[in-house]
């Protein structure tokens, strides 16, 4: 080839490449010419994801070949009328904003059975129950034959055993009324029960051997939260002083932070407030490290504070991973140093996203917006009938309501409200309910009345019988659960 | 050995430290900007991706050019134009003109230099113009010298001249490089000629690998390029290396390299003007002479003589290519680890061919003759050519998934974020165009298959191709970014031997 035509050739792949790269750079940027405007215009998507997936799509009313999980691209910003219809389930509608150059994720959506069964867990007469962080085993306290105590039971392993018989219970003073809390070790092996400021280890392993705090640590401690790192080992705040100890080996380290009001564990993370300063921190127990994640507005050393972590903490800026509650009923958003009055609880939701805040008679909704970058803004002020007595996130746009008798779905930015149509209704009422977001499953206590253990039932609430789902995992699951769970969260 | 003055020795230092900082530079400066600035970092890859599918495109039309050549040339017959030069008004006679040709070795067997010769043997140009030269190593043991002697007994009487010359170890001013041996060889070869008063331009030097086996046409056309060139002495030859020795028995990890390497250097045949000697090639022993031969004390002697060469006659030299083929064996080991092995340090001392840059930039420095433009326009060349090689496979292959596995929360929720592995895997895709031509090409130049190969062995030329991706990441880059390290660090590296393991029929 002479020269000059090699010479052609480049030149002519150089303009190719010089016209291809605008349009390269625009197009990964979501630029596309808007035919009917005749403009250029930066587009947006919708990313969907159900559960269960397969759901049909209907977008502004026409059906779309392809199933959840879903990405509609190409999308000009506007709003957009969307449908999800699944067989055996009820159809899923919204509108949906489409904000330019940014994604809308929707994928959490969960799609509701038309068919709600009831299911019973176990034949325990239960009193209270204690569901794991991972949904994989539970603590009933509860009566089953003539046996009656705190029963583990573990719905992998389909085994049901007598950790801690009603004797040693009371001996130490843990009666499972509504005063005892558990707190599961990271790897559900073990946990710690808490009642009235007394403190006890208890091995799985190990069944009716309480371990008391006061001889291992020498001290009851005033909270604890165990590590993600080291599962045999939790940490406790006592004297202001954050401490660790590893069960398995014995060891005691106090002090490895002084000066802390309070803590909350997440992850690898230890939040606290320091006592002095009233700042919130964070210390990593990888790193090593401690940053400050922002000051306490009006910050008072004698009041009690609780921290509020978002579940998404490590992806998102510092500055929008906890909050602060303070117990006397003031929410102090951190990021915007807001205070709100009246607030009882404050949970996000499974995205970390967006922010239930409970108060007395009405609940708030804060939402991060799309871009992450501007500040949590209140979205929805909710009055909340006296009937309702629950209420938590059932998806990151809607809010699952409970009163004795029903449940109740809240869809967020409905003009009217949707609860007034119940979902289901309880056969007998409850007395403990427990809603396991994970899962989309709720677990009750037939019954209202007294003191007597009833029947533990549960009803999932997208996916059909727990069983059914339980069974679907075991056939594929290796021993991690949790493995198995992010595998179905990210299909 | 030349006195270095301080301010050379910092001009040196500088143009050794520049391919390897400019390398190091740029991906580090790549890494920053997807870390801080995650949207620019994924323009900027995907601008990168562009660029490169553009450029293999371009770079694959050129191939396919190459190899129409490569065809024409084979059914070339060129004695028979090489002999017609004479009546079209050459000065030189067909029948004046010698090949002397070159067989450096160090250690290697004998069944590794045998079918060299045998295939020189074989050649279609009359065998008594043809002087075969062994350079053997002192320091290679007296094994080497002795088989180099039963082989002279072998063929002392099939071509004109067999000559044997032993390289002393340890000369001052020496490394213990190719370049330091054949260097000898062509000095003593020079007092042969003067004792035989043999023109110096009437004689072509053909410098082999001591596994070279050439094309039976290799002579004809090498003469016919050098009668019909205007100024034969101020030009290299370059034949187009292929490694087809052992091709049937090579690791298909081993295998694609060494045909994408042949088929760069056929591409790089199709830019004349920014051509450079590679591996094996011929050149007048009147240039050898005027240079002063290949330099003793660098590794890549095959493109520092050209270097030498050009910068010797102030940029009026080049290189001719000749499509036609010489045959060398793969690097390769008995196990796979092995074969990665060799070839990455075969890639790290063709890498080293950085080493040119400073002693061309101190000699262009030197010059005055050379036009400015000129100068320019081959440094940049030069530095360009390998600080490509040194970066394109590490920012595709390592650094390309990097905004996805670090991606903040911010990049997640835009739609660059959710694009990007679209983009990217899209063109990607397109360079599957240039795989394919690859691949018909290499099936298209295949030697036959030994009988005692198995068939297998055809399925696994094209599967072969699946290993494309893990050359990628660490054969391509890494050894070259390895080799300016090194020069940048004044690490220097020393001349390793490639093991020859080819078919031995």
């Amino acid at each position: 080839m002479p020269i000059k035509y090699r010479l052609i050739l480049f030149y002519s792949f150089v303009i190719l490449f010089f016209i291809l790269l605008p349009v390269f750079t625009l197009y990964s940027l979501g630029y596309r010419i808007n035919f009917k405007t005749q403009r250029l215009e930066r587009l947006g998507m919708i990313v969907l994801r159900t559960t269960p997936d397969d759901a049909f799509i209907l977008f502004n009313g026409k059906k779309l070949r392809q199933k959840t999980p879903a990405k509609l691209t190409n999308l000009f910003p506007g709003e957009y009328s969307l449908t999800l219809k699944k067989e055996g389930y009820r159809p899923w509608s919204s509108k949906v904003p489409v904000k330019p150059n940014w994604v809308t994720c929707l994928d959490t959506i969960h799609l509701f059975p038309e068919k709600i069964e009831f299911e019973p867990v176990s034949e325990i007469k239960a009193a209270r129950f204690f569901l794991s962080p991972k949904s994989r085993k539970m603590l009933v306290a509860g009566e089953l034959a003539e046996d009656r105590g705190l029963w583990l039971l573990d719905f992998f392993q389909e085994d049901e055993i007598l950790v801690l018989d009603d004797r040693q219970m009371a001996s130490a003073g843990m009666e499972a009324d509504e005063t005892l809390a558990v707190h599961w070790s990271k790897d559900e092996k073990a946990a710690l029960l808490e009642k009235g400021g007394k403190f006890f280890l208890l091995d799985f392993k190990k069944p009716n051997r309480l371990i008391d705090l006061k001889n291992a640590v020498g001290f009851y401690p005033q909270s604890a939260g165990w590590s993600a790192g080291s599962p045999d080992t939790f940490y406790y705040l006592h004297e202001g002083n954050l401490g660790a100890y590893s069960f398995k080996r014995k060891r005691n380290q106090p002090g490895l932070i002084s000066g802390i009001k309070t803590f909350k564990q997440q992850e690898s993370f230890i939040y606290f407030i320091d006592s002095k300063s009233g700042s919130l921190m964070r210390w990593s127990e990888d790193l090593l490290e401690t940053n400050i994640l922002g000051e306490i507005p009006g910050y008072d050393p004698a009041a009690n504070y609780e921290i509020i972590v978002n579940p998404q903490g490590n992806i998102l800026p510092p500055e929008l991973e906890a909050d602060v509650l303070k117990s006397t009923g003031e929410f102090y958003d951190l990021n915007t140093s807001k205070k709100i009055d009246g607030i009882r609880q404050a949970v996000w939701d499974k995205t970390g996203k967006n922010l239930l805040l409970k108060g007395d008679g009405r609940c708030l909704v804060l939402e991060e917006s799309a871009s992450g970058i501007e500040k949590l803004r209140q979205t929805e002020s909710i009055e909340i009938p006296k009937i309702i007595a629950q209420i938590s996130w059932f998806d990151a746009a809607k809010l699952l309501m409970i009163s004795r008798r029903s449940a109740y779905l809240r869809q967020l930015g409905a003009e009217t409200d949707s609860y007034s149509q119940s979902m289901f209704s309880f056969p007998s009422g409850w007395r403990e309910i427990f809603w396991d977001a994970r899962f989309s499953q709720l677990y009750f206590i037939e019954g209202e009345n007294g003191r007597q253990g009833g029947g533990l039932v549960r009803v999932n609430l997208s996916q059909g019988p727990v069983s059914k789902l339980l069974q679907n995992m075991r056939e594929t699951m290796s021993d991690s659960f949790h493995f198995i769970y992010e595998v179905r969260k990210n299909k | 050995m030349t006195h270095e003055s301080k301010s050379d020795f910092r001009w040196r230092r500088f143009f050794e430290i520049l391919p390897g900082l400019l390398s190091w530079s740029f991906l580090v400066g790549v890494v920053l900007l997807i870390f801080f600035a995650p949207v620019l970092g994924a323009l900027f890859l995907i601008g990168f991706i562009l660029y490169w599918v553009i450029r293999m495109l371009y770079l694959t039309i050129l191939l396919i050019f190459a190899y129409r050549n490569l065809r024409k040339v084979k059914r070339t017959d060129w004695y028979t134009r090489a002999r017609k030069l004479e009546h079209e008004g050459c000065d030189k006679k067909l029948e004046d003109i010698r090949h002397a040709v070159i067989f450096p070795v160090f250690r290697e067997r004998e069944d590794t230099l045998e079918p060299s010769i045998k295939a020189l043997a074989e050649s279609h140009y009359p065998l008594d113009k043809i002087i075969v030269i062994l350079a053997i190593e002192e320091r290679g043991g007296k094994e080497v010298l002795d088989a180099g002697k039963q082989i002279l007994r072998r063929y002392a009487e099939v071509f004109g001249e067999f000559l044997i010359y032993v390289h002393p170890d340890g000369i001052s001013g020496e490394s213990r490089t190719k370049g330091a041996n054949v260097t000898w060889a062509a000095k003593e070869f020079r007092a042969f000629l003067d004792k035989h008063k043999i023109a110096y331009d009437d004689v072509l030097v053909s410098c082999f690998d001591c596994d070279t086996r050439v094309n039976h046409n290799y002579f004809s056309c090498l003469t016919f390029h050098y009668l019909s060139h205007p100024k034969r002495t101020k030009a290299s030859y370059q034949p187009v290396p292929v490694y087809h020795n052992n091709i049937w028995q090579a690791k298909s990890f081993a295998r694609v390299i060494e045909i994408t390497s042949s088929f760069w250097q056929l591409i790089e045949g199709m830019k004349r003007e920014k051509f450079v000697t590679f591996s094996s090639h011929s050149l007048s022993m009147k240039t050898l002479v005027d240079v002063h031969y290949w330099p003793v004390d660098m590794i890549s002697d095959d493109s520092a003589i050209f270097w030498r060469a050009y910068v010797h006659y102030h940029g009026d030299y080049h290189v001719v290519p000749m499509y036609i083929t010489v045959s060398m064996d793969i690097a390769t080991a008995p196990t796979l680890w092995g074969t990665v092995q060799n070839q990455y340090k075969q890639k790290r001392r063709w890498a080293w061919g950085v080493e040119n840059f400073p002693v061309v930039m101190m000699a262009f420095r030197k010059d005055t003759k050379i036009p400015l433009m000129e100068k320019w326009r081959r440094a940049v060349h030069l530095l360009g050519e390998h600080f490509t090689w040194a970066t394109w496979a590490i920012v595709i292959g390592w650094l390309s998934p990097l905004p996805i596995i670090f991606r903040d929360h911010l990049f997640a929720q835009s739609v660059i974020g959710y694009q990007f592995p679209n983009i990217t895997g899209m063109l990607f895709n397109l360079t599957g165009i240039s795989i394919i031509s690859c691949i018909v090409i290499s099936i298209s130049l295949l030697p036959k298959k030994p009988a005692d190969v198995p068939r297998v062995q055809i399925v696994k030329m094209f599967t072969q191709w699946l290993f494309t991706p893990l050359i990628t990441l660490f054969i391509a880059s890494l050894p070259a970014l390895d080799a300016q390290t090194r020069l940048m660090t004044g690490k220097y590296l020393g001349f390793w031997v490639t093991p020859k393991t080819g078919a031995r029929d």
